[in-house]
């Protein structure tokens, strides 16, 4: 029967490899698949505006003198990629005291209920981790600092830093 | 009850032979670019997941439906180097036509799991998305059956051209997901947003992706904004048109996706690179063949010297990650990764010549040349 309905079967498999994967991801991004032949949806829009003010997140240690340094995002994250860093940031590197376990999806609002995978050993060994990093850029160990900095870019293109600094969170490391 | 399945077989396949002469690759062909590809990939592409060791288990955060979810945290560091190794070698197995098609398919696994670590920090990167799949379509052809060591067993003529019509519909599905969204948003005739923007914002800012062009990005006068959202969203969602409407048209579509990828390596430094060993089936594979035909001599000893680099540099990076020495690997390597640009650039002028090559030819000699025929 099925070497009969070749071309049904070929359908079919091209449903299951391309329709589901893609009907999950339209229900919500964290349902999106690996692998799957989904490619970046990236349909966000900026407002064009004479003077654009955008918040970047930001990560900073104190020095042994004692003032505030931020952290080159790559030479922190190693292997990672910087494009990781906003995930990692909002989750605060893993050292949430607790982690979300359900969610609703954008679309259809299905509850879906999720597995912590970050046990406190994992979040002492962490903490270790971001110490070794302070320490590599020559800041003490003790916290790292969270925090959104301002870029103004006007219409001419020559961006730069405000002054405004909004203090986001300091994750103790003892 | 019957009947109606018949109908609707028949008027599949129907939709399946209209992409056929678009996908069509013949054997040597494929054989040849089996070569290339197993090169590339262990010269320079090699994946490697032994940096996932040093990373922290708090950033472990997998998504929901990904191999990595299943696990409680990384795998351990043996289990990383027994793959990375294991990689290494089938993908040497594959250059040299040994048990190509078995490997292939063990790749494909294998990379599928490990790449949902690389992408386990709450985010799903998509530049392996359409190369991932290169690997089992080129397992269900004859790739492996010439200039081969061990030679596969022949499939059917029948079985390759399914799995080429099923990479074609892969590469026009991938970007119809990404196109259709952009096409609801950004195709809205207002002014005052704007989607390329955004892209403009996360990549130099959030993603510090500041290399090559990126800084002139911020001089692209404003009235072009609007018409490059517009470009790229009726790019994205027209693969399948060109899919349907031949060879030209699909070598095209293909010229103006590697366009596509290098401008964003270019301006985002969004590197797609790996693209180019997928679009590569359909537009690099006939141009190897041509030069391999033309300069027989000096093509055998080229293959033969670059097979025998691949051969040591694979050997180089066994010991490498045996020895807990930093290995190379593509994309996830700090200290290479601005090199890297410059790499990615080059393949995709590569790839974007072969594939003007081709739109060159009249549509008969594209015909031939595709199928491995000598060119009128």
């Amino acid at each position: 029967m099925i070497s009969r309905f070749k071309n049904i079967v070929l359908f079919l498999f091209l449903i299951l490899i391309l329709g589901i994967p893609y009907l999950s991801r339209l229900l919500d991004y964290r349902l999106e698949m690996f692998p799957s032949i989904v490619l970046p949806f990236g349909s966000n829009k900026a407002k064009v505006q004479d003077i654009t003010h955008l918040s970047i997140n930001a990560i900073y240690g104190y020095t042994k003198d004692g003032s505030l340094k931020e952290l080159d995002k790559s030479e922190f994250l190693q292997n990672i990629r910087v494009g990781y860093f906003d995930n990692l940031y909002n989750k605060r590197f893993g050292l949430r005291a607790s982690n979300p376990t359900t969610f609703k999806t954008n679309r259809l609002g299905i509850t879906i209920n999720l597995q912590s995978k970050i046990s406190e050993q994992d979040k002492e060994r962490t903490k270790e981790w971001i110490r070794e990093k302070l320490s590599n850029q020559g800041c003490v160990d003790s916290m790292l600092i969270l925090k959104k900095k301002e870029i103004v870019i006007p219409k001419n293109g020559q961006y730069y830093e405000s002054n405004n600094l909004v203090h986001d969170t300091i994750i103790s490391l003892y | 009850m019957i009947r109606l399945l018949v109908y609707i077989d028949n008027s599949l396949g129907k939709l399946f032979d209209r992409i056929e002469p678009a996908t069509a690759v013949g054997t040597e062909q494929l054989s040849a670019f089996r070569i290339f590809f197993g090169i590339l990939m262990l010269l320079y592409f090699l994946p490697s997941w032994s940096w996932l060791n040093e990373v922290p288990e708090g950033f472990f955060d997998p998504y929901l439906l990904s191999f990595a979810y299943l696990t409680e945290d990384f795998p351990p560091p043996s289990i990383f180097t027994f793959l990375d190794v294991t990689v290494i070698i089938l993908l040497l197995l594959v250059t040299l036509g040994i048990y190509t098609r078995k490997s292939l398919l063990l790749l494909y696994v294998i990379s599928g799991v490990l790449f949902s670590y690389s992408f386990s920090f709450g985010k799903i990167d998509h530049y392996t998305n359409l190369f991932l799949f290169s690997y089992p379509v080129l397992a269900f052809t004859n790739s492996g059956t010439k200039f081969a060591l061990l030679p596969d067993r022949k499939l059917s003529e029948k079985t390759q051209k399914t799995s080429l019509i099923v990479l074609g519909i892969i590469i026009a599905f991938g970007y119809f997901t990404a196109g259709l969204a952009k096409c609801l948003e950004w195709v809205d005739f207002d002014l005052s947003t704007n989607g390329f923007l955004d892209w403009i914002f996360y990549c130099f800012f959030h993603s510090e992706n500041q290399s090559l062009l990126a800084p002139y990005l911020f001089s692209i006068p404003q009235f072009i904004l609007e018409p490059l959202d517009y470009l790229a969203a009726l790019f994205e969602i027209s693969g399948f048109f060109f899919l349907f409407k031949g060879k030209k048209y699909w070598v095209f579509y293909l010229t103006i996706a590697s366009i596509f990828h290098l401008t964003n390596l270019i301006f985002f430094n969004l590197s797609f690179a790996l693209n180019t060993l997928c679009y590569g089936i359909f537009i690099v594979s006939p141009i190897l063949s041509i030069i391999a035909k033309k300069n027989k001599p000096i093509s055998k000893k080229w293959i033969r010297w670059l097979v025998g680099l691949s051969i040591t540099v694979a050997f180089v990076k066994i010991v490498q990650i045996s020895t807990d020495l930093p290995v190379y690997n593509y994309h996830n390597y700090t200290p290479l990764v601005h090199i890297e640009l410059f790499v990615d650039l080059v393949l995709w002028l590569f790839t974007i010549s072969c594939g003007i090559f081709l739109l060159s030819l009249g549509k008969t000699n594209l015909h031939r040349v595709a199928k491995g025929e000598m060119m009128k």
